[in-house]
């Protein structure tokens, strides 16, 4: 049978060496940027499952550490094991609404442990948001604000 | 006319110039550039008997509530043009209902094209396209606000960075969705650390290199005027500053210290370092809504649809939250003063 992935390559090289050379002009970035969300969505799919229970895992430390109450449920969704990936978003986005409600309160604060804390938790969202770089092609890896 | 062909549309340039100008005028080399989500634009030339004029055509098809409408920006190029700024000079106007079929904005085409594409191109000189850039930015923010069109005044009048905070983050925000840690944590620092309203000047919204045009004397004109408002320019230069490839003002002609060395020099006046801060962060938040906004507002003709190049903007949201991080911990001591 027919891998997901390798289906999702056979449309993409239909449309990359067949369609293309014969779709009207105006259409034609149109057709080239579904060609690269073919391929960098096939790799974000892959790829996800391995990584959001380490993610998820990493922020729940780290509210936990900020004193967040009320994550137990997100702990045990997270501890019950292989999810389907919409799942999983749904929980890394239950997640990322708690971690940003830590931040903002985190910011309220004036005292050094509170900056740190919020410190660690802005780098650990910074490398996640790094490791998702390959599957974006609007701005080069490296790319960054002068 | 929302959908017209080509045909279509030359018959209706013909009758609007001819109109205008009060003679007979053939259209030639008619063609539709890369069309934008509210606007969309064409090339082509417009013979009148005795001068071939190379023109654009900007037709505004979407309502999109932040934008300047194309008639207030018509006046304001107007007004800017007059003042003897370097914006591209207008020729006719419509409204809505027109031969054109939508609202409307013809403008003369200058010759060489957009400077990201001649950086992109042989030698060119960086030194002196950096220093007209900058020139020409400076000029902008330093124009006569007293003299701006009252249309744009009452449409883009003065925006705190309050107000700028709050107009952007909504939609991005609601588009995204608070489950982006960054971005709520971005915009939660922008409201701690928000300057406080200074002197109304002239802010394009959308200053980088594809949006200055150049002919082959060397003659620029700052095009793409929907984002401008009054406001601080220090959010025209956090803007520039993050575009950084090559082809841009920063990063392809100066790295950003020497950018804003060189906008000091030209403005005579210096760059708040801890406002320009609060800014760079803003710019990020602000980009995040404006890939948000393209991506959900109606195509041509209303047809609501995702297209794939919008597509691409969503999923750019990765190195926004990443430079979110980075403008966050350098705005951190700015925010901390704010809360002692």
């Amino acid at each position: 049978m027919i891998s997901p992935f390798e289906t999702l390559d056979a449309v993409r090289a239909f449309l990359a060496d067949t369609l293309l050379a014969e779709t009207p002009a105006h259409l034609r970035s149109e057709l080239r940027a579904a060609i690269k969300l073919l391929a960098e969505t096939g790799a974000q799919l892959d790829a996800l499952p391995a990584l959001l229970p380490a993610e998820s895992g990493a922020l729940l430390d780290l509210i936990d550490e900020a004193g967040a109450t009320q994550t137990e449920d997100l702990r045990c969704r997270l501890a019950a094991g292989p999810a389907a990936l919409t799942d999983q978003l749904a929980l890394q986005d239950a997640i990322g609404i708690r971690v940003g409600e830590v931040l903002c309160a985190l910011h309220g604060r004036s005292d050094p442990a509170a900056a740190d804390l919020a410190a660690r938790i802005v780098a650990t969202l910074a490398g996640q948001a790094q490791a998702r770089l390959g599957w974006q092609s609007v701005f080069a890896t490296g790319e960054e604000p002068g | 006319m929302t959908g017209a062909t080509p045909q279509d549309m030359a018959r209706a340039l013909t009758h609007v110039l001819g109109t205008q100008w009060g003679r007979d005028v053939a259209i030639s080399a008619l063609r539709r550039l890369t069309g934008g989500t509210s606007h969309d634009s064409w090339a082509f030339d417009a013979d009148d008997g005795a001068v071939v004029h190379p023109l654009i055509l900007r037709r505004e098809f979407a309502g999109a509530a932040l934008d300047v409408s194309l008639a207030a920006e018509c006046d304001l190029l107007h007004a800017l043009h007059a003042q003897g700024l370097p914006v591209p000079r207008t020729i006719a106007q419509g409204a809505a209902g027109s031969p054109v079929g939508t609202a409307y904005a013809i403008c003369e085409r200058l010759s060489g094209g957009d400077l990201r594409k001649r950086l992109a191109g042989p030698e060119p000189d960086r030194p002196a396209l950096g220093l007209a850039l900058v020139a020409a930015q400076a000029r902008l923010h330093d124009c006569e606000v007293a003299r701006l069109p009252a249309r744009f005044l009452s449409e883009h009048g003065y925006r705190s960075p309050a107000q700028q905070v709050d107009t952007w983050s909504a939609i991005a925000l609601d588009g995204i969705g608070a489950g982006d840690a960054l971005l709520v944590a971005a915009i939660d620092r922008l409201r701690r650390a928000c300057p406080a309203p200074g002197e109304p000047r002239l802010v394009h919204g959308d200053f980088k290199t594809n949006n200055v045009v150049c002919d082959d004397d060397g003659r620029l004109a700052v095009i793409d005027w929907e984002l401008a408002h009054l406001g601080d320019p220090l959010e025209d230069l956090a803007w520039t500053m993050l575009w950084t490839t090559p082809f841009d003002l920063v990063g392809g002609i100066y790295p950003a210290d020497a950018y804003l060395a060189a906008y000091e020099a030209v403005a005579g006046r210096s760059v708040d370092r801890g406002r320009l801060a609060f800014w760079n962060l803003f710019a990020l938040v602000k980009l995040a809504a404006i890939f948000v906004r393209s991506a959900s507002l109606a195509g041509e003709g209303g047809a609501a649809r995702l297209r794939p190049t919008h597509a691409m903007l969503l999923r750019a949201m990765p190195w926004i939250d990443a430079q979110l991080a980075r403008q966050i911990a350098a705005l951190a001591p700015v925010a901390a003063e704010a809360v002692r």
